[in-house]
C-alpha cells in the first residue's frame, strides 16, 4: 500500500477529509445536538421553545404515540420482507441468467426511480384508485368492499415499491460475485437444486441481503408519504406525526423527542442486526 | 347579540347564492378591488432583504399584489380582469389549505417581526383573531377602502377584531356534510349517515377540528357552545372510534374537493362554498347541514405585517399569548336546526339554506371552541396520569386533545 | 449423472424465475407507464388522474405552468450545486479512506454511514432545529440561516456527501495503488501522478456516484420540506399544488427527467464498460 511515512504525507488524508468532515460535523452532528436541546425544551405558544431540561417530552412522546411507533416498525418490517421476497428472485435471475444483458437489466431496475417519488406514489393512487380497472378486477376476486388504498396493505405495498431498488441492488452486487458453477458442484453434492441453493448460494449472498434490508427498513420506518397517499388515519406512521408536529403544530419539543426516539430505536436495531449478521455488506 | 346578527347576515346573503354572487351583492368584491393598490403600497415598505429566500424583492413596488387565498373562491378569469382593470400585476394563489398548516408556514417569520411574501391572506375568523392578537397583521388603510362603510354594523367590529381595523370579512358559509350522490346512492342527512358501514374507508373529515369536532359534537348532543373537557370528550371518542374502525379515510384541509369529486370519498365534512362551486361541474355533489346542526365559518381578509421593528426579532413578551389570555373573542357559532326533519330534500339540494329560515342560531356569547385551544386548556389540567385522548391524524386533533402542550398558567414556568 | 437428472428441474425453475422477474419488472414500471401515458392525457378538470383523451398539447407546451417550471428549474439548480459540492468533498473523503491508513479510519467510516442510517425525517428535522436555533442566537446574524435555497443546498449536499463518499470508496476499493508508485518511479510529481493516473481511473466511479446523487437530490421531498422556507423545489411544488390541481405538465417534466437520466445512465454504462476493456 501507499505506506509513505514522510511527515507531510501523514497530513494528506486529513486534508482530504477535512472539507467533507467539517460539513458532516456542522450539518449533521450539530443539528442532532440542536435536536437534543429542543427535545429538552418547553414549548412556548407561537414562539420558540425555551430550554429547560424537560425530559417529559420523551415520556409523553412514547406514551402518546406508541401505536404509531409500533405500526411504523411493523410496516417497515413487512415492507422489508416483501421487498426481499420480490427482489431476490429478480436479482438472482439477472445475476445468474442475465448474460450480456446484465448491466442493462439492472439499469432497468433503477430507471423508474429517476422520476419523483411523489409522482410515482400519485401514479399508484390513480392506478389503484376507486375507478381504476385494477381495482375492479381485484373486487371481482376479493369482494365488493375491497380497496387498495386507505388500508395497511396499501401503505406496505407503497413502501415496498418505493424502496425495492435498495434491496435489489446490494443483493445483485453480492450475487454477481458468485461463480454460478457452484450450483453445479452443489448439484453433485446435494439431492436437489433447491437444497443446493440454500446451502451454497444463499449464504454467499447474505451480505447483500443484510445491506438491502437496512437500506429498505430505515427509510421505510421514517416515511410518511406512502401513509399519506395510500393510507388512512388508522395507518398513520411515526413520520407523519413528526412532520405534523414540526410543520403544522409547531410543537418542536415533542417533534424533536419523537425524532430522537426514532433515531435511537433504529440505531439499536441496526447494531443488534449487525451483531447477528455482520457488517460486511453495508458499505458495499 | 352581534354573533346572531352575523349569523343572520351570513344566512341571508348566502341563501341561494353562489359564493361569487355573494361577493358581488355584499359589495365585498369592490372592497377587495379597492384594497389592492394600498395593499401594494402599504405592505411594502419592507426592506426587501427578502425575508423569504427569493422573490421578496418584488414587494418594493406598488405594481404587484399577492393574495394567498383558499381554493374555489374566485373564477380564474377574475384575476385577469382585475389585472386589466387595475394595471396591477396580481398573483393569486390557492395555497391556503388549512388554517393551522398555513399558520405554521408563516409563523417562523412573523414571530420574528419579519414579513412574508403574500400581501393579503384569508384566514378564518378565529385564525384572524389569533393573528390580530399576536400583532402579526397590519392595520387596513380603511380610509382608502370606502366600501368598508357599507358593511352591516355587526361586521364592522366583529368579536375577533374588536377595533375593526385589522380585518374585513371575505366570505361566510357553513360546515356540513358534502357527499357524492353517485357513490352514496342516497341522500345523507345526519352525521350518523357518515358512519354507515357501506361507506367504510370512504369518509373524509376536516383537519379543521373546530368544524369536525363541532359537527360530531352536535350529533352527540354536546352543547358545543359551552364545551367542557368531559362533554367534548364524547365527540373526540366518537371520532376516534371511526378512525380506529377504518371508517375515515383521510383528514383533509380544503383538498378534500378532489377526493370527493373523484369518488374516493363517498362523503365528507366539507364547506358549503366549495360544493357550491364544484356542483356546477359535478351536479352529483351535494351539501347538507346535518339534522343535528352545522357550524358557521367566516373567512376574513388581513394584511400580514411588513417589517415592524428595527431590532429584527420583534419578540415582545407581551405577545406571548397563553391560553385564556388576550383572547378577545370566543364562541364557535353554531347553527342548530330547530327540529328534526328540518332539512327536507328540496332544501338539501340547495345545501340546506332553504331551511335556514327555520334554523335558529345557538349562539352563545362565550365559551365555544372558537380556537380549538380552549378545548385544550380545559383538558390540560388533567395532565399526568389522567386520560389523555390521543387521536390520530393531523393537526388539530392532537391539539384539541391536549397533545400540544403549550403551557398555560400554572404550568410551572 | 445427478446433474443430468436435475437439469429439467432447474430448467423449469429457471422458467418460473424468469416469469417472476418479468412480473417484478412490470410492477416496477407500472407507475412509469402511467406517468408517460398520462402526459398525453387531456384532463377535463384540474386533476390529471383519469384518462379523458389523447393530446400532444402537453408536450408542445411543457412549460405552460409557470410555477411548476420555476420549481423545476430550481430543483435543477439545487441538484447541480449540491451534487458538485458533494462529489468534490465526498470523493476526497473516499480517496483519503481507501488510499491511506491512519488512526481514526474506522471512526470516520462510521461517521460517514451515520447520515445514511438516520431516517430522512430526522435529518430534515435536526437541520431545521439548528437553523432556527442559530438564527435565534444570532450566529452569525439573525437571518443568516433563513430557510430558502441556501438551506436546501446545505441539506442536499449533506445527504449526497455520505452517499458519494461511500459509493466512490466502494468503487475504488480494488484500485491498484502500485500504479501510482510506478508513475512516481517514472518521475511524475504527486499532482501529475494524480491527474494523469489516479483521477482518470477513478473517474467513472465518481461519475456514477454523482449521477445517482443527482437523482437523490432532484427527488427529495422529506428533507427539503423541512428546510425550504418559502422556496419551492419541484417535489415540493407538486405536493403543495396537488391540493388544488395536478397538471399533465407534471407528467411531461417527469418524463423528461426520466428520459435524460435514462440516457445518461445508459451512456455512462457504455463508457465504463468500454473503459473496462
Amino acid at each position: 500500500m501507499a505506506g509513505e511515512d514522510r511527515k507531510p504525507a501523514r497530513l494528506v488524508p486529513w486534508a482530504l477529509l477535512s472539507p467533507g468532515g467539517l460539513w458532516l460535523a456542522l450539518f449533521f452532528l450539530v443539528p442532532v445536538l440542536a435536536l437534543v436541546k429542543i427535545a429538552l425544551s418547553t414549548p412556548v405558544r407561537f414562539q420558540d421553545p425555551e430550554f429547560s431540561w424537560d425530559f417529559g417530552n420523551f415520556g409523553t412522546a412514547l406514551s402518546d404515540y406508541g401505536a404509531q411507533f409500533g405500526r411504523s416498525f411493523l410496516y417497515a418490517g413487512l415492507a422489508t420482507v416483501l421487498a426481499f421476497a420480490i427482489g431476490y428472485p429478480l436479482a438472482y435471475c439477472v445475476a445468474a441468467y442475465g448474460g450480456r444483458w446484465k448491466d442493462l437489466l439492472i439499469g432497468l431496475v433503477v430507471i423508474p426511480f429517476f422520476t419523483s417519488f411523489l409522482i410515482r406514489t400519485m401514479a399508484w393512487t390513480s392506478i389503484l384508485g376507486e375507478r381504476s380497472f385494477v381495482t375492479k378486477i381485484a373486487r371481482g376476486v376479493l369482494g365488493d368492499g375491497f380497496t387498495f388504498t386507505g388500508r395497511s396493505w396499501g401503505v406496505v405495498g407503497g413502501l415496498t415499491y418505493n424502496f425495492l431498488p435498495f434491496m435489489i441492488l446490494p443483493i445483485y452486487v453480492a450475487l454477481e460475485k458468485i461463480d454460478f458453477r457452484l450450483t453445479e458442484a452443489a448439484g453433485d453434492l446435494y439431492a436437489t437444486p433447491v437444497a443446493g441453493f440454500w446451502r451454497v448460494i444463499f449464504p454467499l449472498s447474505l451480505p447483500g441481503v443484510f445491506a438491502g434490508s437496512l437500506l429498505v427498513f430505515i427509510p421505510a420506518a421514517g416515511d410518511f408519504i406512502n401513509a399519506r397517499f395510500l393510507g388512512s388515519p388508522d395507518t398513520t406512521m411515526i413520520g407523519s406525526v413528526v412532520q405534523d408536529q414540526f410543520l403544522v403544530q409547531l410543537d418542536y419539543p415533542s417533534a424533536a423527542a419523537l425524532s430522537l426516539i426514532l433515531m435511537g430505536i433504529i440505531t439499536v436495531a441496526v447494531l443488534v442486526y449487525s451483531k447477528l449478521f455482520g457488517t460486511e455488506g453495508l458499505a458495499a | 347579540m352581534r354573533d346572531e346578527l352575523l349569523f343572520r347576515q351570513a344566512v341571508e346573503t348566502s341563501r341561494a347564492l353562489t359564493r361569487r354572487r355573494f361577493l358581488r351583492t355584499s359589495g365585498l368584491a369592490a372592497g377587495a378591488a379597492g384594497l389592492a393598490p394600498l395593499l401594494a403600497a402599504c405592505g411594502s415598505d419592507s426592506d426587501s432583504d427578502s425575508a423569504s429566500g427569493d422573490g421578496g424583492a418584488a414587494k418594493q413596488d406598488t405594481k404587484n399584489l399577492y393574495f394567498a387565498n383558499w381554493p374555489a373562491y374566485i373564477d380564474e378569469e377574475t384575476v385577469d380582469l382585475f389585472e386589466k382593470a387595475s394595471g396591477i400585476s396580481f398573483k393569486y394563489t390557492e395555497e391556503y389549505n388549512d388554517n393551522n398548516e398555513y399558520f405554521a408556514k408563516i409563523q417562523p417569520l412573523l414571530s420574528k417581526g419579519r414579513s412574508i411574501d403574500p400581501d393579503m391572506l384569508a384566514p378564518t375568523f378565529w385564525m384572524a383573531g389569533r393573528l390580530i392578537s399576536l400583532g402579526w397583521v397590519d392595520k387596513l388603510p380603511l380610509d382608502k377602502i370606502p366600501n368598508a362603510k357599507n358593511l352591516r354594523s355587526s361586521l364592522q367590529k366583529p368579536t375577533w377584531d374588536p377595533t375593526g381595523e385589522y380585518s374585513l370579512p371575505w366570505q361566510s358559509g357553513f360546515a356540513g356534510i358534502a357527499y357524492n350522490e353517485q357513490v352514496t346512492g342516497r341522500a345523507l342527512t345526519s352525521i350518523d349517515d357518515l358512519w354507515d358501514p357501506a361507506f367504510k374507508g370512504k369518509i373524509g373529515v376536516l383537519s379543521e377540528m373546530r368544524d369536525t369536532l363541532g359537527l360530531i359534537g352536535l350529533s352527540e348532543g354536546v352543547d358545543i357552545s359551552k364545551p367542557t373537557a368531559k362533554s367534548l370528550q364524547k365527540a373526540i371518542d366518537a371520532l376516534q372510534e371511526q378512525v380506529d374502525s377504518g371508517q375515515i379515510k383521510q383528514f383533509t384541509g380544503n383538498d378534500y374537493m378532489d377526493d370527493l369529486t373523484q369518488g374516493n370519498f363517498a362523503a365528507c365534512i366539507g364547506w358549503s362554498g366549495d360544493i357550491a362551486q364544484l356542483s356546477k361541474d359535478s351536479p352529483e355533489l351535494k351539501f347538507v347541514i346535518p339534522e343535528s346542526g352545522g357550524t358557521l365559518w367566516s373567512d376574513t381578509m388581513v394584511i400580514p405585517q411588513g417589517v415592524r421593528r428595527g431590532d429584527g426579532r420583534g419578540r415582545v413578551h407581551g405577545l406571548r399569548v397563553r391560553p385564556g389570555e388576550r383572547r378577545p373573542h370566543r364562541g364557535l357559532r353554531a347553527v342548530r336546526v330547530a327540529g328534526r326533519g328540518g332539512t327536507g330534500r328540496a332544501a338539501q339540494a340547495r345545501w340546506g339554506f332553504g331551511s335556514a329560515r327555520r334554523q335558529r342560531a345557538a349562539l352563545p356569547d362565550r365559551g365555544l371552541v372558537q380556537e380549538p385551544l380552549v378545548v385544550r386548556t380545559a383538558l390540560r389540567g388533567r395532565r399526568g396520569g389522567a386520560r389523555r385522548g390521543v387521536l390520530e391524524g393531523p393537526g388539530e386533533l392532537s391539539r384539541a386533545t391536549g397533545l400540544d402542550r403549550a403551557r398555560g398558567d400554572g404550568d410551572g414556568r | 449423472m445427478s446433474a443430468a437428472s436435475s437439469k429439467p428441474v432447474s430448467n423449469k425453475g429457471k422458467r418460473v424465475l424468469q416469469v417472476v422477474t418479468a412480473l417484478v419488472f412490470l410492477y416496477l414500471f407500472a407507475p412509469i407507464i402511467w406517468i408517460v401515458a398520462f402526459s398525453f392525457n387531456k384532463p377535463t378538470g384540474k386533476y390529471n388522474l383519469q384518462w379523458k383523451g389523447f393530446t400532444l398539447d402537453n408536450w408542445l407546451h411543457p412549460f405552460a405552468d409557470a410555477d411548476l417550471t420555476s420549481a423545476f428549474v430550481r430543483s435543477l439548480q439545487v441538484a447541480a450545486v449540491s451534487v458538485t459540492l458533494a462529489t468534490v468533498m465526498g470523493s476526497m473523503m473516499a480517496l483519503a479512506l481507501s488510499k491511506y491508513r491512519f488512526r481514526g479510519n474506522s471512526g470516520v467510516d462510521i461517521f460517514l454511514v451515520l447520515p445514511l442510517t438516520t431516517p430522512e425525517i430526522v435529518l430534515g428535522a435536526s437541520l431545521l432545529t439548528m437553523f432556527i436555533d442559530f438564527n435565534d442566537a444570532g450566529i452569525p446574524t439573525e437571518s443568516f440561516w433563513d430557510r430558502g435555497m441556501f438551506t436546501i443546498i446545505i441539506a442536499h449536499t449533506l445527504f449526497c456527501l455520505s452517499f458519494v463518499a461511500l459509493t466512490v470508496k466502494a468503487r475504488i476499493r480494488g484500485f491498484d495503488w502500485r500504479l501510482e508508485e510506478a508513475a512516481a518511479d517514472l518521475g511524475a510529481g504527486p499532482w501529475r501522478t494524480f491527474s494523469r493516473v489516479t483521477f482518470p481511473l477513478i473517474l467513472p466511479g465518481i461519475f456514477a456516484a454523482a449521477l445517482l446523487s443527482f437523482a437523490l437530490s432532484i427527488d427529495d421531498y422529506i428533507i427539503t420540506s423541512f428546510n425550504k422556507g418559502q422556496t419551492n423545489t419541484m417535489p415540493i411544488h407538486i405536493w403543495d399544488s396537488f391540493k388544488v390541481e395536478f397538471r399533465p405538465q407534471v407528467n411531461v417534466l417527469a418524463s423528461m427527467i426520466l428520459i435524460v437520466s435514462a440516457a445518461l445512465l445508459v451512456g455512462s454504462s457504455i463508457v465504463s464498460s468500454r473503459r473496462a476493456k
